[in-house]
């Protein structure tokens, strides 16, 4: 029996996913490393910082103890050379990367045959959701 | 010629990723051993040769959680976030956006092979994920405003209210779950028909092509808008609400159900992380262990632990929620004042007795529970 043809969204979605998923493990598997080679280089010390954490200390209390407070969950922008930096850059791409499949997978539900536009602007509408939750829009 | 097709398997995903994520985890955890090793170590702070040990822990623990999920059909997040509450001092809002982060990549490493095999539907994950999404985000929203606004009262309600909710998946689990593998639709709704949300797929363990219908799709983004408000707020994957609320609620096929919901899961985290990125709540160097164990220990779970008797995993799983809502509830009662600290031996007898019946189950001398697995 034949199979079904998988849509091409759903070809274009899983492999966006599969390669960002795999850059920002990635990032984040070199991220220690630079920042355990030079503790000084980054916004929290590792040497005391996870010591904090076992404290029980809450985020907030640990940011300022470890540094100026939480500069930000788009710090890594202006310190990538961090190695706190390059892990938030990690997750970055991570939680962002359903955004970007989404939009791939919006220009490719426009392009099947016949075309599939509600999917094409729910997809949309879950990748601008995405990108709102990224920039801090409607943060308490 | 055998060891040619061999080597271009390897190169092919997933094995590729895997291969890829192992020589990075392998040469990282190396370089960390090499230079943490005589490093100077200042006052009252920790030697780096137990913060390496400590990261390459985090992995560890992090491929086993993922394989378990995985096999189980549940979150990374329902395992994590539990047993991090009820047995550790680290702060609840930390443990949940870590639990958030775990639940998301566990759900985005299955992505790939679920939509590649036709079994995940992406257009059902999709609608469902326009609920789970808002809801997520209202759920994480108001986990910050709880912990600004109740202080360490709060911290033992979350403790407490998470506790109920493991033990009630718990005894879900134990009684196998009320599941129908192919439902039968005798009537679409206009709404799920003008949505259109089907789509067939060859069923290997049939050998056939399995064409599916659904119905009731506005109930189920009810459903699944609730079930965000849960995950949002208490940090944990939702596998173990959403693939029900698929298989009972719109009828979708339970595998279809399961498939599609991992791929939500990781949707839909990608909306709900973001509050507790934002308000530094997911600290990078204690996260970053985990997500190349996720990942591997994800499609090694998908690809190779799946000949694993997946009751015993089931079992183990279901002791594992136990002592966790057992640890939480005491450890909220704790915290509240309402009972003093227990002796550790209190801890270790709960164990126990967990142990004992999780032994007796498998070797099948517990008494059976209905349900339909």
């Amino acid at each position: 029996m034949d199979k079904p043809k998988i849509p091409l969204s759903q070809i274009v979605y899983g492999r966006f996913i599969y390669w960002l998923c795999i850059t920002a493990a990635v990032i984040c598997t070199i991220g220690p490393v630079v920042a355990i080679a030079s503790p000084d280089n980054n916004f929290m010390n590792p040497h005391y910082l996870f010591s904090a954490i076992w404290e029980g200390k809450n985020p907030e209390m640990i940011w300022l103890q470890m540094g100026n407070g939480f500069p930000g969950g788009n710090f890594w922008l202006h310190n990538l050379s961090t190695g706190d930096g390059l892990i938030q850059f990690g997750l970055a791409i991570g939680c962002s990367s359903a955004s970007v499949a989404l939009m791939a997978t919006a220009i490719a539900y426009f392009r099947e045959k016949p075309r599939a536009y509600k999917w094409a602007l729910l997809s949309l509408w879950i990748a601008v959701m995405i990108i709102l939750s990224a920039l801090g829009t409607y943060q308490t | 010629m055998k060891i040619q097709a061999k080597n271009i398997k390897l190169f092919k995903p997933p094995w590729l990723g895997i291969s890829v994520m192992l020589a990075v985890v392998i040469l990282s955890y190396l370089a960390l051993l090499l230079i943490s090793r005589g490093a100077e170590t200042p006052d009252e702070g920790m030697a780096l040769t137990s913060i390496t040990g400590l990261l390459f822990g985090f992995f560890l623990l992090s491929f086993v959680i993922s394989a378990i999920a995985v096999v189980a059909g549940i979150g990374g997040g329902t395992l994590f976030t539990p047993f991090m509450l009820a047995f550790t001092p680290i702060d609840s809002l930390i443990i949940r956006g870590t639990g958030l982060i775990i639940a998301m990549f566990s759900g985005l490493a299955s992505t790939g092979p679920f939509t590649k095999s036709g079994i995940g539907n992406l257009k059902l994950s999709i609608y469902s994920c326009c609920g789970y999404g808002i809801g997520g985000f209202i759920g994480a929203q108001g986990a910050l405003w709880v912990a600004n606004q109740t202080g360490i009262n709060g911290e033992g309600i979350i403790r407490i209210a998470l506790g109920g909710i493991v033990l009630a998946i718990a005894l879900y689990f134990l009684r196998g779950g009320v599941k129908r593998e192919w439902p039968e639709v005798k009537k679409v709704d206009h709404f799920t028909q003008w949505l259109g949300i089907t789509q067939p797929y060859y069923e290997k363990s049939l050998e056939k092509v399995v064409d599916y219908q659904a119905t009731r799709a506005g109930w189920g983004l009810v459903a699944t808008c609730s079930i965000g408000i849960i995950s949002g707020f208490f940090g944990l994957g939702a596998g173990w609400a959403i693939v029900p609320s698929m298989n009972l609620i719109m009828e979708i096929p339970l595998k279809v159900a399961v498939a599609s919901s991992g791929i939500l899961i990781g949707m839909g985290n990608c909306i709900t992380v973001w509050p507790y990125l934002h308000a530094g709540a997911i600290i990078p160097l204690f996260v970053a262990p985990w997500l190349a164990g996720l990942f591997i220990g994800g499609i090694t779970g998908a690809h190779v632990l799946i000949r694993v008797r997946a009751t015993s995993i089931r079992f183990i799983l279901i002791g594992i929620m136990l002592f966790s809502s057992f640890g939480l509830v005491t450890k909220g009662l704790i915290s509240l004042g309402y009972i003093p600290s227990l002796p550790r031996a209190a801890y270790v007898a709960a164990l126990l007795i967990i142990m004992a019946g999780v032994v007796l189950a498998i070797i099948g001398k517990l008494p059976k529970f209905g349900g339909s697995r």
